[in-house]
């Protein structure tokens, strides 16, 4: 069991844990038109976009935004919001991150890449001549995974082991299992947990609609973070990850098809979940077929839903879950809330928060 | 404490095709570093890489498994170098049966790989081609469906999962130049855990592309040495000016020491202890007083139940970059204390260059083959030793280290990544 002592959010329903917490209580969708791209080409014009959110005035370190993605952003505003109570030793803070593609900068580089073209192909020599010169230097640093996690600790000065894994829905889940792990065997005395993506960004949208999943989800953007260690009342009773096999090499057979009919996503349940749950915030993704494969596999309990409301967060929703359900318990809403969520290539995680 | 071992090996670098002719070559001081033959880089402010000019043949068996991956446009040069790593590290281990790990859920994949490198490529030369103005959102549409699978980080995890049909616990670590160390440091926790009783672990990168030339090079990160590429990479030395971009794999068979034992596998090495830590200081530079290294030895060495005066020797991260070296040196010397005057440090970068999210993995393989050999090659180019890296860095020859019997090799990221790792003599 590991104490939760501190939760971030940032994500459609508003800015801060608090807009997340009211959001979700009214079970309300947070889904807009989408004014970040065009979107004539795409199958839905609608998203979830983080409203409000003005990073220059409400990250830390100002002169840092121009340097981050838009994941980044997310990410560092939902640590700092999680980690307010951190008073240890920054070299026993662990930070374990689930990171995204962080492609969300390359509209960025479109004037570089008009002057790097010749007849319609990049020309190495404009690249490297006008196209660079165009560029900003430290704009490819955007891209690395791992920047969201690294502007997130550089904002809360957290020293200690850390990781940033690949890149799936389930990502978030694995991360808060290491977390968990590394305050188990001693590696940290307190660690955060960081979920991030914007699945707004056109790349990734798009990716959305070739798997079958912008067919029945918004794409959205979000964060979530979790302060975990000390002795606080909400705890992560139990944690693990798992995979299921996925029903072939395609990418829409590789997103959430539930190929084996849910058996290794209930076998996987069923051990989280221990001796039963009130609530399970489930992986849902509004497809009634997909979705009694996974109703099929969860305990008895009554089961809610997230993406349809806010869109897919993909990096950030198995945490943006988790964040939900440890306010649920904290109020007393639930004693025991069973938190699900599958990704990319069969990856499975689950999680149990409770007193 | 469960013990850790190694029980096979393999690499495919620009010095070799294997872990024998990598060593052979390190240990002769011969550089791999020459001008880029990959693409035309004339226009470049550097010109020259360590690249891999051919990739290894597989045999049958695993011939296949890259054909098949080919044939469903799911096969790049990073999953390919994998694959070549993976063939002589499973073959030395004798692990697999027919083909296969015999206990799949009890087997970890754990790889340090980054994605997306070459879709911004694909993405940038589609951008120009469907449109007069070059714009993002409408090149997205016209990338291979190939590209997109082969973008994730997590690609050749999955594709050495399936080729030899490990089910257990996966992970893909994605901390730049730190990942395949961490990587290495996730698997060695899940082994002793009790998570798994075996795992591949390693790490893959190719860089030698121009978007990646250009990148580094607009941060200044790289040597622009082109004058004499071979001395371009100078670890430790005062006329350093930078890193070499490199390419390559690693992979380690790592099992639990009962676990070996049981089935008679040969060990070949320990992995002794991991420490990971973040700088939490700036995007690019290192912190001059070498905390975030300190801290990540430090851990290292206590995960192994060592003391400081148990090292012989630490394969450094020695990128040639002036800020890493002495950073990295003051980091080395506030960890180790006065015991840091008793060791011996080299740069496997000064020879084939940075391997990035792989290097962690080939660089602990050579950590391996030195405590097996009781030598170490040497830092290439260290002509000029600069006072901030007073340590003996093994200028001019290989040499021997009678009675090494611990190694730490450091790895070190952009965004404040540190991991260290602690292998040992079998």
């Amino acid at each position: 069991m590991t104490a939760i002592a501190g939760r971030g959010a940032i994500c459609a329903w508003g800015v801060g844990m608090a807009a997340a917490d009211a959001g979700f209580a009214e079970r309300r969708s947070a889904l807009v038109d989408n004014d970040r791209w065009p979107t004539d080409w795409f199958l839905r014009g609608d998203a979830g976009l983080v409203p409000d959110f003005r990073p220059r005035k409400m990250l830390p370190e100002r002169k840092a935004v121009k340097l981050m993605s838009r994941e980044a952003q997310l990410a560092t505003f939902a640590a700092v919001e999680a980690a307010t109570g951190w008073t240890g030793d920054a070299k026993r803070l662990g930070a374990f991150a689930a990171a995204g593609y962080e492609v969300s900068s390359l509209a960025e580089s479109e004037e570089m890449l008009a002057l790097s073209a010749d007849h319609g192909e990049i020309a190495l020599e404009r690249l490297f001549g006008p196209g660079r010169a165009a560029c900003n230097p430290l704009s490819p640093l955007k891209i690395l995974p791992n920047m969201a996690l690294f502007h997130a600790v550089a904002a809360v000065g957290a020293q200690g082991p850390h990781q940033a894994l690949g890149s799936s829905p389930a990502a978030g889940i694995a991360a808060l299992c290491e977390a968990v792990d590394a305050l188990q065997y001693g590696e940290a005395d307190g660690a955060l947990v960081l979920g991030a993506d914007a699945q707004v960004e056109v790349f990734r949208a798009h990716l959305l609609a070739e798997t079958g999943v912008a067919e029945t989800l918004a794409p959205g953007e979000g964060a979530a973070a979790l302060l975990l260690g000390g002795d606080g009342p909400v705890k992560v009773l139990a944690c693990a990850i798992g995979q299921e096999p996925v029903a072939g090499t395609e990418p829409r057979e590789h997103y959430g098809r539930i190929a084996d009919g849910g058996r290794a996503r209930a076998a996987l349940y069923a051990e989280v979940a221990g001796d039963g749950v009130d609530l399970a915030i489930a992986d849902l993704w509004n497809d009634p077929a997909r979705d009694a494969k996974e109703r099929a596999a969860l305990p008895d309990c009554d089961v809610v839903g997230t993406r349809a409301m806010i869109g897919w967060t993909g990096a950030a929703h198995g945490l943006l879950d988790v964040v939900l359900a440890a306010a649920l318990v904290e109020s007393g809403a639930a004693e025991r809330v069973l938190i699900t969520c599958s990704g990319l290539a069969g990856d499975l995680g689950a999680v149990l928060v409770g007193r | 404490m469960t013990q850790i071992v190694v029980t096979g090996m393999g690499a495919v670098t620009p010095l070799g095709g294997d872990v024998p002719s990598t060593w052979e070559a390190l240990l002769a001081g011969r550089g791999a570093i020459a001008p880029i033959r990959n693409f035309d880089a004339s226009g470049f402010d550097t010109r020259f890489a360590a690249e891999i000019a051919e990739i290894p043949a597989l045999d049958t068996e695993w011939g296949a498994i890259r054909d098949a991956a080919a044939a469903s446009d799911l096969l790049d040069r990073k999953t390919e170098l994998l694959l070549v790593a993976a063939q002589e590290a499973l073959g030395q281990s004798a692990l697999l049966v027919d083909g296969r790990v015999p206990r799949p859920l009890r087997t970890a994949v754990c790889l340090g790989s980054e994605g997306g490198r070459r879709l911004l490529q694909e993405v940038a030369q589609r951008s120009v081609r469907f449109s007069e103005d070059p714009t993002v959102e409408r090149a997205i549409p016209f990338l291979p469906v190939g590209e997109r699978a082969r973008a994730r980080a997590s690609h050749p995890a999955r594709i050495l999962a399936d080729a030899v049909g490990a089910r257990g616990p996966s992970r893909t670590v994605m901390t730049a130049c730190t990942s395949a160390g961490g990587a290495l440091a996730e698997a060695l926790w899940l082994l002793r855990h009790g998570a798994a009783d075996v795992a591949l672990a390693g790490g893959t990168d190719t860089l030698v592309e121009a978007f990646m030339l250009s990148g580094f090079s607009l941060l200044g990160a790289l040597s622009t040495r082109n004058d004499d590429p071979a001395r371009a990479s100078r670890p430790f030395d005062r006329d350093r000016d930078g890193f070499v971009l490199g390419e390559g794999a690693g992979l380690l068979v790592l099992e639990t020491e009962e676990h070996a034992r049981a089935r008679g596998a040969p060990v070949l090495g320990r992995l002794l202890g991991a420490g990971l830590s973040n700088n939490a200081w700036r995007i690019t530079d290192s912190p001059p007083d070498g905390e975030g290294p300190r801290i990540s030895i430090l851990a290292a060495l206590e995960d192994a139940g060592l003391e400081p005066a148990d090292v012989g020797y630490v394969n450094a991260h020695g990128t040639s970059t002036l800020m890493n070296d002495a950073s990295e040196t003051r980091g080395i010397r506030r960890a180790l204390g006065p015991h840091a005057d008793h060791i011996v440090v080299n740069s496997t970068k000064s020879m084939m260059g940075h391997l990035v999210a792989a290097c962690g993995a080939v660089e602990a393989i050579v950590s391996l083959c030195s405590v097996r050999d009781g030598r170490v090659h040497p830092t290439a180019n260290l002509q000029n030793p600069d006072p901030d890296c007073d340590l003996d860095c093994v200028p001019g020859e290989a040499r021997d280290v009678p009675g090494l019997r611990v190694a730490l090799s450091n790895s070190f990221g952009f965004g404040g990544s540190n991991a260290t790792l602690v292998l040992g003599a079998p």
